[in-house]
């Protein structure tokens, strides 16, 4: 389809230069508008779950073709002529939302199948409950014990109380290094170094179990995050692209 | 005493206190067993603080603790303590509160110390909550209302409350509506409808313009113009004055399809541009479209005798002495250096062609005017020279004249002071008049012809010269600029002047001399040639200045 409006947009040659004015623009303007109607009821079809009108995977095969196809015939229907104005911003609104929309299925494509919690692996509830479960050994493990003891858990434990820079970096605490923890360890007593490798063990744990559940959350996050450009911007763009066909119209 | 006081919230929300009491004069708090105050918090050593009363005075001294002891945000490594003070060991704080020798440490605990199983589900959806990236960001949807008003406000309600339309602006606007670019409303006056004609007439009311799309229209009477159809706004400088050939191809392709179309010839563009053609006269008040390779027909019929071959000779008899004529001796560019000045006798002949009359009077010379004045001057002349009395021959002419009069019809002794004089002159001036009209001087360059006995007074002259017309432009529903092609010689495309010995020569250059240099598509080396470098569109004449609009009126128009 896309060749076709290429070879028409060539072929055509108006008075007046190819613009959106013209016959032809006017078809693309039409053509593009329907299909931005179309894009935009996928956001509806994929909420009927009842539906029988297609299969939802076609629906977004669609939804992901057309869209693509936008970006190209939208250009044609305006003769690739762009300004500070209403029309190109529902342009750059589209391109936005279109563009969002390639990397969020792409994102799809390539990470979905990296979670875990999809492959059966343990679902980020466990892995907490984990977490928690190995700080309450840790407490027990420390109770009564020296200071040593308590300043080598405290140089290597950490407390597991994530943000959004730790979910954006999708980076936790450093695995225990050895070599440290075997010269922190000589300045305990006898009687604590055996707890204290206890210790470090469940700190190593602790690191492994909050690195999974931060990978698996960032790519959920990878998932989830374009869908906040995506939609909102789409729903700009229905406003510009209205604006644009009442000014058009209004300024005939 | 001190007292190890833990106050809590209890279930049902009311305080609680659990008092725990030391008869000690000094109490260690830690976390080792060997404290008195034992806390879980893993901040706190083993044994971090020792507490002291003696003499109802109470102090604290840090045990080299970690973390250190602080008395009322202020880190201490001894100090004497006070009711109100706060004592901080890590994150575990204690309120003073001392009665006569009593000391109380007062632990605010803010949950339970253990958690419940609902509590740690808590902690754990919490955890997971703040996994999430949602947690981090505003709601999808009331981003999406705000960016959606946000359009509406900016694009929409902004350009239709304030009247500023710039947002709307579909493209740039020409430079030649530069001034009228902020006020949108000036064309688009009515929303939802076309620019009307009476928007643009509004500053366009001097064009001709209408006078020539009134011709169009005649010819497509189902067809209504309107001026935005072919003056598009919005394309720069591109679409309001388009020369876009196909304006002009659109009918003149194919006149034939067209009912009552002027009699013109088919042109589809500058490569099958039709040769030339000139109006030619034919026959008396008619005239005739020759193209210019009709050799037999294409013949310049205006009645004036001139010989290029001659006056381009060198080294003619001029009057200082010899002359060598150039094309620019005559053909003199006009002020707008497009077409030329007319030839005038005065200015371009008048040195060399002198118009005496009689060797008697080597100074007089006829005006180059009508017969009638011609005739008139001569007699003036010649009453002068009789009336001066000065010229004997004059006198002698006289005679031999009235001798050739017949009998009767000389003047009476009586009357002959007036008659023979008036009669003198006349025939004088007739003698004069015979020389000039047919052999010495007008019929060298005009058609002379002798009137009818009928048509002659005694006034008047005697002969009768053709009108000449000779035109300013040969083509006058095309533009073409000497003055823009000044670079080349006159004769590299006027060939063959030099031979040219008749007047009827048409000396003017065929369209192939044109396509040398021009072509309509874009070629290297090529003048890029739409119809509208040559062509008018359906009005070519200047409009008269009475019509024309002051400047101020047209201002106030564009700030009404």
């Amino acid at each position: 389809m896309l060749v076709v409006c290429s070879i028409g947009y060539i072929i055509n040659d108006p008075i007046g230069g190819r613009n959106g004015g013209t016959a032809l623009g006017y078809t693309y303007g039409i053509v593009a508008t329907v299909g931005i109607v179309w894009l935009m009821a996928f956001g509806l079809r994929k909420r009927a779950y009842s539906s029988t009108l297609g299969t939802l995977e076609g629906w977004l095969a669609a939804h992901v073709w057309i869209g693509i196809g936008l970006l190209f015939l939208v250009p044609l229907h305006a003769g690739f002529s762009f300004g500070c104005n209403v029309h190109t911003l529902a342009y750059v609104l589209m391109v936005i939302t279109i563009v969002t929309g390639i990397w969020g299925a792409m994102n799809y494509g390539r990470l979905s199948s990296k979670i875990e919690s999809h492959r059966g692996g343990s679902k980020g509830r466990a892995i907490i409950e984990q977490v928690q479960s190995l700080d309450r050994d840790l407490e027990s493990l420390i109770t009564k014990k020296s200071d040593a003891f308590l300043s080598l858990v405290k140089r290597f434990d950490f407390r597991f109380e994530p943000g959004l820079i730790a979910l954006l970096n999708a980076q936790s605490a450093t695995a225990v290094d050895a070599k440290q923890a075997a010269e922190a360890m000589l300045s305990l007593p006898e009687d604590e170094r055996e707890d204290a490798v206890s210790a470090l063990g469940l700190i190593d744990q602790k690191v492994d179990l909050s690195r999974d559940i931060l990978r698996e959350s960032y790519i959920k996050m990878l998932l989830r995050v374009w869908l906040f450009i995506h939609v909102p911007v789409s729903v700009a763009l229905c406003g510009a692209l209205a604006i644009h066909i009442f000014s058009v119209f209004y300024m005939w | 005493m001190f007292r190890y006081v833990q106050e809590r919230l209890s279930r049902n929300g009311s305080p609680e206190r659990l008092t725990q009491e030391f008869p000690l004069s000094e109490i260690v708090i830690g976390r080792g067993g060997k404290s008195n105050i034992i806390l879980t918090s893993r901040e706190v050593a083993l044994e971090h603080v020792v507490l002291k009363s003696e003499g109802g005075k109470h102090s604290l001294e840090d045990l080299k603790s970690l973390s250190g002891v602080r008395v009322n945000r202020k880190r201490v490594q001894v100090a004497s303590l006070s009711a109100g003070d706060t004592i901080q060991l890590a994150d575990v704080e204690f309120h003073v509160e001392i009665s006569g020798e009593d000391l109380s440490l007062v632990h605010k605990i803010s949950s339970e110390p253990i958690k419940s199983a609902s509590q740690r589900a808590q902690q754990v959806a919490d955890t997971l909550q703040r996994l999430q990236i949602d947690t981090y960001l505003p709601s999808m949807r009331v981003v999406s209302y705000v960016g959606l008003a946000l359009v509406i406000a900016c694009w929409y309600l902004w350009p239709l409350v304030s009247g500023g339309f710039a947002l709307w602006n579909s493209g740039p606007i020409s430079s030649g509506h530069s001034l009228i670019s902020h006020d949108c409303l000036s064309c688009h006056a009515l929303p939802f409808a076309h620019v009307r004609d009476a928007d643009c007439q509004a500053c366009h009311a001097m064009s001709e313009h209408s006078s020539g799309m009134s011709q169009v229209a005649a010819h497509h009477p189902e067809k209504t113009f309107r001026c935005a159809q072919c003056h598009m706004e919005h394309n720069g400088d591109l679409g309001v004055i388009s020369r876009d050939a196909r304006f002009c191809t659109g009918c003149h392709a194919n006149l034939g399809q067209i009912e009552d179309a002027p009699k013109v010839l088919d042109v589809r563009d500058l490569d099958t541009h039709p040769q030339f053609r000139v109006s030619v006269r034919d026959g008396p008040g008619k005239k005739r479209r020759v193209p210019l390779d009709d050799k037999e027909n294409a013949r310049d019929q205006t009645p004036i005798k001139l010989n290029h071959a001659v006056h381009l000779k060198q080294d003619l008899r001029g009057p200082e002495g010899p002359v060598t004529l150039e094309c620019n001796s005559c053909h003199q560019l006009d002020k707008d250096l497009r077409v030329f000045k007319p030839i005038e006798f005065a200015d371009h002949c008048a040195d060399c062609h002198r118009l005496g009359f009689d060797e008697r009077l080597p100074d007089s010379e006829v005006p180059h005017v009508a017969p009638d004045e011609v005739y008139a001057a001569l007699f003036t002349e010649y009453t002068k020279l009789l009336l001066m009395n000065t010229s004997p021959p004059l006198t002698k002419t006289l005679n031999q004249r009235e001798r050739e009069m017949p009998r009767g019809t000389r003047g009476t002794s009586a009357d002959s002071a007036v008659t023979v004089d008036t009669t003198l002159v006349r025939a004088s001036a007739r003698d004069a008049e015979l020389q000039l009209f047919t052999k010495t001087a007008c019929v060298g360059c005009h058609e002379v012809t002798e009137k009818p006995i009928a048509e002659r007074t005694d006034d008047g002259s005697r002969y009768r010269v053709t009108p000449v017309t000779i035109p300013t432009t040969w083509f006058p529903a095309a533009r073409f600029s000497h003055g823009a092609h000044e670079p080349f010689t006159c004769e590299s495309c006027h060939v063959g002047v030099r031979e040219s010995e008749r007047t009827s020569d048409l000396l003017l250059p065929p369209i192939a001399n044109c396509k040398e240099c021009h072509s309509q598509a874009e070629h290297p080396g090529f003048v890029t040639s739409e119809c509208a470098l040559c062509h008018s569109y359906h009005d070519s004449k200047s409009l008269p200045d009475r019509d024309k609009r002051d400047v101020t009126e047209y201002l106030r128009l564009l700030t009404r």
